[in-house]
């Protein structure tokens, strides 16, 4: 077995950067790539410095968990060091030339795992942490499996499996007249599942916009004040804002998390017809990002008439999108005006400068996104995983409905039901499929 | 030795007389061991064969070339289709059988096989030679040596009957019980356990009142058991079975009579039959239900002594006549028998491998009510596996096994070794996660070419099956290509099955996957039909149109577990050294010593996860 470590602590710049180390040669590899001339004792930080050769590469702290009393169960080691990706990098390299080799992705958890110190739903729920893009999001993942989801999916088996029974008696024991089944009864009985699997489904699109956050793109025509609004709602000043038209000429994401989701705000080059051959691309990846995102913010310059390229744009526009009306501090229209030139809109006034209207806007992209709080008691399906298998029970269950319907016997309903029922069973982990476990390790982030 | 044979099948019950016949009809020297020759493939219980699920393992016995099917049809007083408003999956067979026909028919076909030895005696050890059977050693002395052995002993090791509070060590009907094997197989190191079943009291028909029951007639129209049975349908005489029901007077005789029951009064410890249980579970369990079903059978076509069907019961014969009084049409009848009680051993059948081997005993194999199971259909299934696996141990040739989307039998084998029985296992299709492809109609099409690449199915058998295979396909392709037009007689077939009229007329096969369209509807519409077109194949083409799509969605999914078969466990790991798996998956794994993924999937206690860390390990060593 190999001696892996990798850099436990996310990229980029932050407070301190940790590495992690596992394997039977992990106290070696300690000792060797550091100043300290034995192995410290077990669970308690020392300081030392860390060496590449002779050299001094950086100080930090270290601390060793001999196994099995460790996150992987083999003996461990970490150091932790100054943030910044030079200094993790260069102490990485050092531990690397002392002999571990670099971990594979998920690789230390699933040691863990193979050692008996995690089960399959708690390396799930790890993965679902790593993963997690906001706070919200993350207590969402936590206990799903043990708490409301669970409950739900059992609950749901449970009724499926009477069901079962229940049909399976009548056709096992053909000649008990009382077990004979009424089609409609069993038909209502199935639908009734179907329509807590429906409803468990749509907590999925809640959950995922929480998971992974919802994408509003700004359009309009250049110099219409997006890149002034992207300031006032990311509170950053990030995108550049001039007076001159076509500023922005490639696209600009910035991030926000209001109410525990997290958006992300792309800011568009104008969509005007150009020649310029780098604006050419701006307005292309500018149509790009509109397709790719859940939410189009179209500001229409309230400052000046409305203006006909702009409201072939609006035109052109799929759903959902709204309607803003920018630059309200200084406006010279009605809002009925705007109204009346964009088909379909109901505008809102909004001014970057003064802050006016910017609650009312977020109030608006969260209805339209459809971001529903959750409450922590709420059965929510979080795992794609998850999703898949509600969505191929409720396949079941409604072929099992169709075929009722359609005249064939209870049999043929029975091997459905039995399907979803099964297919329920894989999101708590009571029947197995091999490619959960292969799709788990795939997914999981390096060194945690 | 005094006597040496290729295969000892020992017990000549529905078990043992397929295994005896396999052997010999493999072409081995084989001797069957019974403890009394006049009581061979006796039915101490019911007078039927098949009913559902079980009519699927006599059809898949008779496909590999088994009796059993064969001596039903031969000596059926009444035989008819269950299930008949289902699907094609859950209809079975169920013959009434006249019992001493059946007897003296099983007994012909044991002595007019070549190469097999018929010899009463009591087996009382089984002889071994480092830790490899070699044979087993009557109570006379006679020690017969043989490559292989088969235990079918079914109720008979020690066995108790009970009625009331009497109680005689004694097998069914009076016949001996064979009280020294046990020992013998538990000096093996064979884990044994204590089973109980029970039987209800025979009527003398002379003193019923048929006018007060519902009369039960067979089906004249019905198929028969066997591929090769060409006996017109009006061969059966269809005696008739009557039903009655239990009344709440019934039940309060029974309620006060309980602490009387030997079940109930703790003198019986054995575990019962859940699916078959005796009247007093009926109105214990069940107790808000103000009657039960009771069917009255005829035991033969020459004795007036019928079999009550419904009310097993081991209470005191005092108690058994009053309940029998309360019931309509029984006020005055007699008793000739009354039901009892009856406790035997039998061993943990997850001591067995897929071939029905003990695993701890080369050269030892076990079948039918010795591995748990109850009912004859279920004994007959492994005794024909048994005999065949015995017979290619001595072959030297590897096991033949079948898997749980082959048959029937296949998923009774893998319950049996994976999740064990720790009540009587009766079969039901409720186990057959596939059983729209393992159904009745096509266990030839299954499992013949199988039984004749043994060289137990007859080459006529092979014939049979291939022409209804080609039938099959080459009617399925006229289906596919014929074009109904538009006509006057299509829209009242279609209006009758509540189904809208195709425009411009539709293939046979499209319009027969409504569910109301049948094919003899469409026949007479059919302008240049084949002519005699086999009643089997047009039976196969329709199914296999009409379920298509299931049919198609259960083949993928035999496909996708076919690869967790395929995953075999390495036989030297040491799963106590797997610290992952969960402490009583560790000790399973170690005594079960699954052959692959798939079984150890289906072992009780083995979890998801502990499944999960197997395939990891896989995974691993593979890359290793």
């Amino acid at each position: 077995m190999d001696t892996i470590a990798a850099i436990a602590t996310p990229a980029g710049v932050g407070g301190i950067g940790v590495i992690r180390i596992s394997g039977p040669d992990a106290a070696r590899v300690l000792t060797a790539c550091t100043d300290l001339c034995r192995v410290p004792e077990p669970r308690r930080l020392v300081f030392c410095r860390v060496l590449s050769g002779e050299e001094r590469v950086e100080e930090g702290l270290a601390v060793y968990f001999p196994g099995p009393h460790s996150y992987t169960g083999e003996d461990s080691a970490e150091l932790q060091v100054h943030g910044g990706p030079v200094n993790t990098r260069l102490t990485l390299q050092a531990v690397l030339s002392a002999g571990a080799r670099m971990a594979q992705p998920g690789e230390f958890t699933r040691r863990a795992f193979e050692n008996g110190r995690l089960d399959l739903s708690q390396a799930e729920a790890v993965m679902d942490l790593i993963d997690a893009s906001s706070r919200k999001s993350a207590l969402i993942s936590l206990d799903q499996l043990d708490g409301a989801l669970g409950r739900r999916i059992r609950e749901t088996r449970e009724s499926l499996l009477d069901l079962l029974a229940r049909i399976e008696a009548a056709l096992d024991y053909a000649e008990e007249a009382f077990l004979d089944l009424d089609p409609d009864e069993l038909k209502s009985d199935i639908r009734g599942r179907i329509a807590v699997l429906e409803e468990l489904l749509a907590s999925a699109r809640t959950a995922r916009i929480y998971r992974e956050g919802v994408r509003v793109t700004l359009a309009g025509l250049p110099n219409a004040g997006k890149s002034s609004l992207l300031n006032a709602l990311t509170g950053q000043d990030r995108a550049i804002v001039t007076a001159v038209p076509g500023t922005t000429r490639d696209t600009l994401d910035s991030e926000v998390e209001a109410d525990g989701v997290r958006y992300l705000i792309t800011d568009t080059a104008g969509l005007r017809d150009t020649q310029d051959p780098v604006e050419k691309i701006g307005v292309e990846r500018a149509k790009n990002a509109i397709r790719a995102g859940q939410l189009t913010l179209f500001l229409a310059d309230a400052s000046q008439a409305p203006d006909g390229e702009a409201v072939s744009l609006w035109n052109g526009l799929e759903e959902p999108r709204l309607l803003l009306a920018s630059k309200w501090d200084v406006s010279v229209l009605r809002l009925d005006t705007l109204r009346d030139a964009f088909p379909g809109s109901d505008p809102l006034p909004v001014s970057a400068k003064t802050g006016e209207g910017l609650k009312e806007l977020w109030d608006r992209i969260a209805e339209v996104c459809q971001v529903r709080q959750i409450s922590g008691h709420e059965a929510v399906l979080t795992r794609e995983r998850h999703v898949d298998c509600v969505r191929r029970a409720l396949d079941s269950l409604r072929q099992a409905a169709q075929a009722l319907d359609d005249g064939f016997p209870a049999d043929i309903a029975a091997d459905e039901l039995r399907r979803a029922w099964h297919e329920l069973g894989a999101i708590t982990g009571d029947t197995v499929d091999e490619d959960i476990i292969d799709r788990i390790f795939e997914k999981f982030c390096l060194g945690k | 030795m005094d006597l040496t044979f290729d295969v000892l099948t020992i017990g000549a019950g529905h078990a043992g007389v397929e295994s005896a016949l396999a052997a010999a009809r493999m072409g081995l020297t084989s001797c069957l061991v019974t403890l009394n020759l006049d009581s061979m493939a006796l039915m101490p219980c019911n007078p039927a064969i098949g009913g559902t699920s079980k009519g699927h393992l006599v059809r898949e016995v008779d496909a590999l070339g088994g009796e059993m099917g064969r001596a039903a049809d031969d000596t059926a007083l009444q035989i008819r289709l269950l299930n008949t408003s289902k699907g094609p999956a859950v209809r079975s067979l169920r013959a009434q059988a006249d019992k001493k026909a059946y007897t003296a028919r099983m007994r012909r076909a044991l002595e007019d096989q070549e190469g097999l030895s018929l010899l009463q005696g009591e087996a009382v050890k089984i002889l071994t030679e480092n830790g490899v059977c070699v044979g087993a050693e009557l109570a006379d002395g006679t020690r017969i040596g043989a490559g292989a052995t088969v235990i079918a002993t079914g109720v008979y090791l020690r066995a108790r009957v009970f009625v009331g509070d009497n109680f005689r060590n004694q097998g069914p009907s009076g016949l001996a019980a064979a009280n020294e094997l046990t020992q013998s197989l538990m000096d093996l190191g064979i884990e044994m356990r204590r089973f109980k079943t029970g039987t209800p009291p025979r009527i003398d028909a002379e003193t019923v009142d048929f006018s007060r029951m519902t009369i039960q007639p067979g089906d004249p129209t019905s198929p028969w058991f066997s591929f090769m049975t060409d006996a017109e349908p009006e061969a059966c005489p269809q005696i008739p079975c009557y039903l009655t029901y239990t009344n709440e007077e019934t039940h309060r005789i029974i309620r006060e009579n309980l602490h009387r029951s030997p079940m109930y009064s703790g003198k019986l410890h054995a575990t019962g039959v859940r699916y078959c249980p005796s009247i007093e579970d009926k109105v214990v369990r069940f107790s808000e239900k103000p009657s039960h079903q009771l069917f009255l059978e005829p035991e033969g076509a020459n004795t007036h002594e019928m079999y009550l069907q419904g009310l097993s019961t081991s209470l005191p014969a005092d108690v058994q006549r009053a309940m029998v009084a309360t019931i309509p049409g029984l006020e005055h009848a007699k008793i000739l028998r009354m039901g009892y009680g009856i406790e035997y051993d039998c061993l943990d059948s997850l001591q067995l491998d897929a071939s029905l081997a003990v695993r701890s005993v080369p050269g030892l194999y076990t079948a039918g009510q010795i591995n748990g199971t109850s009912g004859y259909e279920e004994a007959a299934g492994q005794g024909i596996l048994a005999g065949i696996n015995a017979a290619l141990h001595v072959k030297g040739l590897p096991p033949f096994t079948l898997s749980r989307s082959d048959a029937y039998i296949g998923v009774l084998v893998d319950d049996l070794i994976t999740r064990g029985a720790t009540e009587p296992y009766r079969m039901m299709t409720s186990r057959a996660e596939y059983r729209l492809l393992l159904r009745q109609d096509n266990a030839d099409l299954r499992l013949t070419e199988k039984g004749h690449a043994l060289g137990l199915a007859t080459e006529e058998r092979y014939q049979r099956m291939l022409r209804k295979r080609t039938a099959t396909e080459e009617l399925i392709r006229s289906l596919r290509e014929t074009v109904l037009p538009p006509s006057e007689e299509l829209r009242a077939v279609l209006e009758e099955a509540e189904e809208p009229m195709p425009a411009s007329g539709a293939p046979m096969a499209q319009l027969l996957k409504r569910p109301r369209v049948t094919l003899a509807k469409l026949m007479p519409l059919w302008k240049n039909a084949p002519e005699n077109i086999p009643a089997d194949a047009a039976e196969q083409a329709e199914i296999a149109l009409k379920y298509e799509g299931y049919l198609a969605r259960e083949e993928a999914e035999v496909r996708r577990t076919r690869d967790l078969e395929s995953k075999a466990l390495p036989s030297d790991w040491d799963y106590s050294d797997m610290p992952s798996l969960r402490l009583e998956a560790r000790e399973k794994l170690s005594r079960l010593r699954p052959a692959n993924i798939g079984q150890a999937s289906r072992i009780l206690g083995v979890s998801p996860a502990d499944v999960a860390v197997l395939l990891v390990a896989l995974k691993r060593r593979g890359k290793d």
